[in-house]
């Protein structure tokens, strides 16, 4: 552990953690392209280092993602889409600093939280990972539909429509089985299929600039925070079970390859909404609505890696490029690397651990001046964010299409609202459809096309019966409250 | 427009996206690769799920309908905004990223409420060129450098 008292290797946590929370809080520049960008400068340097980098970025992306989330309404990352529900909220009603300071020391503790679930018990979690085959993870699919009912707002109806939009989006593109295209019209660029975070800007952050654009000034609060406003003790203990609920949910779906930090953290709300004292506050500024998600997916970030270092399993992007990161100084992960490179494999926990610090530490110091940037006059903040997003989105796939697609999904998020459609069961349903559909074909392609693969697994009995008791709590819920 | 007419509206659109989802999808052609489901089963199925959906509402707001009047929006004033983000769409590859977001900027400034004059074409310069230089220099993003000008 000396490492970790070299200026140079605490340099380089904090100078890869403001490097990762900018990424991060650019729309379009996801965790995995903020760390490819730097990852050739990791070859002329030691694996110690260069880990930490790389781990730094990771941790200071996935946390950047929820500031443009809060402020603008326009979520950096993927997982951060939950925290602009109420996030945005605060911000709108003048408490954007408290929300900060919440999203901030959320993040903090499911990041350590992630990294002590890392230390002591990789070696158990990765037999959950392994115990995940095709029926499973589509009913973990299917258990992530099943807060559509929750996120609905008493529209279930409408968050039905919704989602059905959203899964006929996530089929578009090249179909997962028989490689034949779908839903392209012609088009290459759709070859690929949609990414969610094209969806996910059009509908939450162009759709609220054409709201806005037709309002004569922003709703405006009585006394907008002006700085960064850590919470209280009270509100921090009142805010604990959102945040467990959040580490619980994280940890779960963190060690799950390819499950994310998007579904814990809409889970994670969702969830924290069913067990709130007070559920009807959730969407109109709850603190636990930031708590919750934020919490979980910055475990995510750390239980992510669960996979890569037990398994050798990239389970997400980052966790890939964090891959590239081990190959290029000779080492694979899996089970041998604990034996074969120990010191750097407590080199990435050291990483992390110092990623997390200078991510709470960069956090008080840049939050209040990003809180005085969004206080600027509403023509030139419009004009501001309009050009960040079409220049981040431009630079995901360096295409003028994709620019062209998120204006198109900007303008249906305009359209839903209008009609009084919830967007979340939409956003679930693209992040969820490929995981759902792929899973649920190889299933019956192993089964020889039996259904009865998907209760004859006990890993997918057992999260089908989740989501069946899910659903059926929320159904209740909505007929007492509307009866 | 009543809440009432809206969700009929909307509960006939879903019907309608559902309908052309399922004739699409009955109309991809099925590869020898296919599974038993094929490339078609799974929107056919989403597509019905979203018909179901739209017939409910359309039933439920003809036999109970909502009461409330829903909020104007200015539609004209998204609409004016749109139509300037679609003319940078059109407008990036013929004059380039920083000129054509620098005029985007000031145009959707101006179109916002913001004052004519020295301060607002500052404004529009400014973020021209900040944004050509964290994208374009400081990450290595290839922006189009503007045909008219002999870029790509």
């Amino acid at each position: 552990m000396g490492a970790f008292t070299d200026v140079s290797v605490i340099a380089t946590a904090f100078g890869g953690t403001l490097w990762g929370i900018l990424g991060g809080a650019l729309p379009g520049i996801s965790p995995s392209i903020a760390m490819a960008l730097l990852l050739p400068f990791t070859y002329g340097m030691e694996p110690i280092p260069a880990i930490v980098l790389l781990a730094s970025v990771y941790v200071g992306a996935e946390y950047g993602g929820s500031i443009p989330a809060i402020l603008i309404r326009t979520p950096g990352t993927n997982a951060a889409a939950a925290t602009t529900l109420d996030g945005y909220e605060m911000a709108r009603q003048g408490r954007g600093g408290e929300a900060l300071g919440i999203s901030l020391v959320s993040g903090l503790v499911g990041g350590l939280f992630g990294l002590g679930v890392l230390v002591v018990a990789t070696e158990p979690l990765a037999r959950v990972a392994l115990a995940f085959t095709p029926p499973a993870y589509f009913a973990l699919a299917v258990l992530g539909l099943s807060v559509i009912a929750g996120l609905a707002g008493g529209a279930l109806t409408k968050g039905l429509i919704a989602a059905s939009l959203g899964l006929m989006i996530a089929t578009v593109g090249t179909d997962p089985v028989s490689g034949v295209p779908r839903f392209t019209f012609g088009s290459p660029e759709l070859l690929a299929g949609i990414r969610p975070i094209l969806v996910m800007v059009g509908l939450f952050a162009v759709a609220e600039m054409l709201v806005q654009i037709g309002e004569p000034d922003w709703a405006k609060a009585e006394a907008r925070d002006t700085r960064l406003k850590l919470p209280s003790l009270a509100l921090f203990r009142r805010l604990l079970p959102a945040q467990a609920i959040g580490c619980g949910i994280g940890t779960f779906e963190g060690v799950t390859p390819g499950a994310g930090g998007t579904i814990a953290a809409f889970m994670a709300y969702n969830e924290a909404k069913r067990w709130s004292r007070d559920p009807d506050a959730f969407g109109k500024g709850a603190p636990e609505g930031v708590a919750a998600p934020e919490a979980a997916n910055n475990v995510v970030t750390a239980t992510a890696l669960v996979p890569l270092l037990s398994l050798g399993i990239p389970g997400s992007n980052s966790a890939a490029i964090l891959l590239g990161g081990f190959l290029v100084h000779g080492l694979t992960p899996g089970p041998m690397l604990f034996e074969r490179a120990p010191e750097v494999v407590w080199g990435l926990y050291g990483g992390l651990l110092l990623a997390n610090i200078a991510m709470l530490l960069l956090g008080l110091v840049i939050l209040t001046p990003t809180l005085w940037l969004v206080n600027r006059p509403k023509p030139y903040l419009v004009a501001a964010i309009l050009a960040l997003i079409v220049s981040g989105v431009f630079a995901i796939e360096q295409s003028v299409f994709d620019i062209g697609l998120v204006l198109g999904f900007g303008a249906l998020g305009y359209a839903l609202r209008w009609a009084g459609v919830p967007v979340l069961p939409l956003v679930l349903g693209v992040v969820l459809g490929f995981m759902l559909e792929s899973n649920y074909r190889r299933s019956l392609v192993l089964s020889g096309g039996d259904h009865a693969v998907f209760v004859e697994d006990p890993v997918a009995l057992g999260l089908l019966a989740a989501a069946l008791l899910l659903t059926g709590f929320s159904l209740w819920r909505e007929f007492r409250r509307t009866t | 427009m009543n809440a009432a007419t809206r969700d009929i509206t909307l509960g006939i659109a879903a019907l309608a996206v559902a309908g052309v989802w399922w004739a699409l999808a009955a109309a991809i052609p099925v590869s020898l690769l296919a599974d038993a489901v094929g490339p078609g089963g799974v929107p056919k199925a989403v597509a019905m799920l979203m018909a179901a959906a739209g017939a409910v509402l359309v039933l439920r707001s003809v036999l109970r309908p909502a009461r409330e009047r829903p909020a104007r929006p200015a539609h004209g004033r998204a609409a004016g905004l749109l139509a300037l983000l679609l003319a940078y769409v059109l407008g990036l590859p013929l004059i380039g990223y920083p000129l054509a977001l620098g005029l985007l900027a000031g145009a959707v400034a101006l179109y916002a409420g913001a004052r004519p004059g020295l301060g607002l074409a500052g404004f529009a310069a400014a973020i021209g060129a900040l944004f050509w230089f964290v994208f374009v220099r400081v990450m290595g993003i290839p922006f189009p450098a503007g045909t008219l000008f002999g870029g790509l």
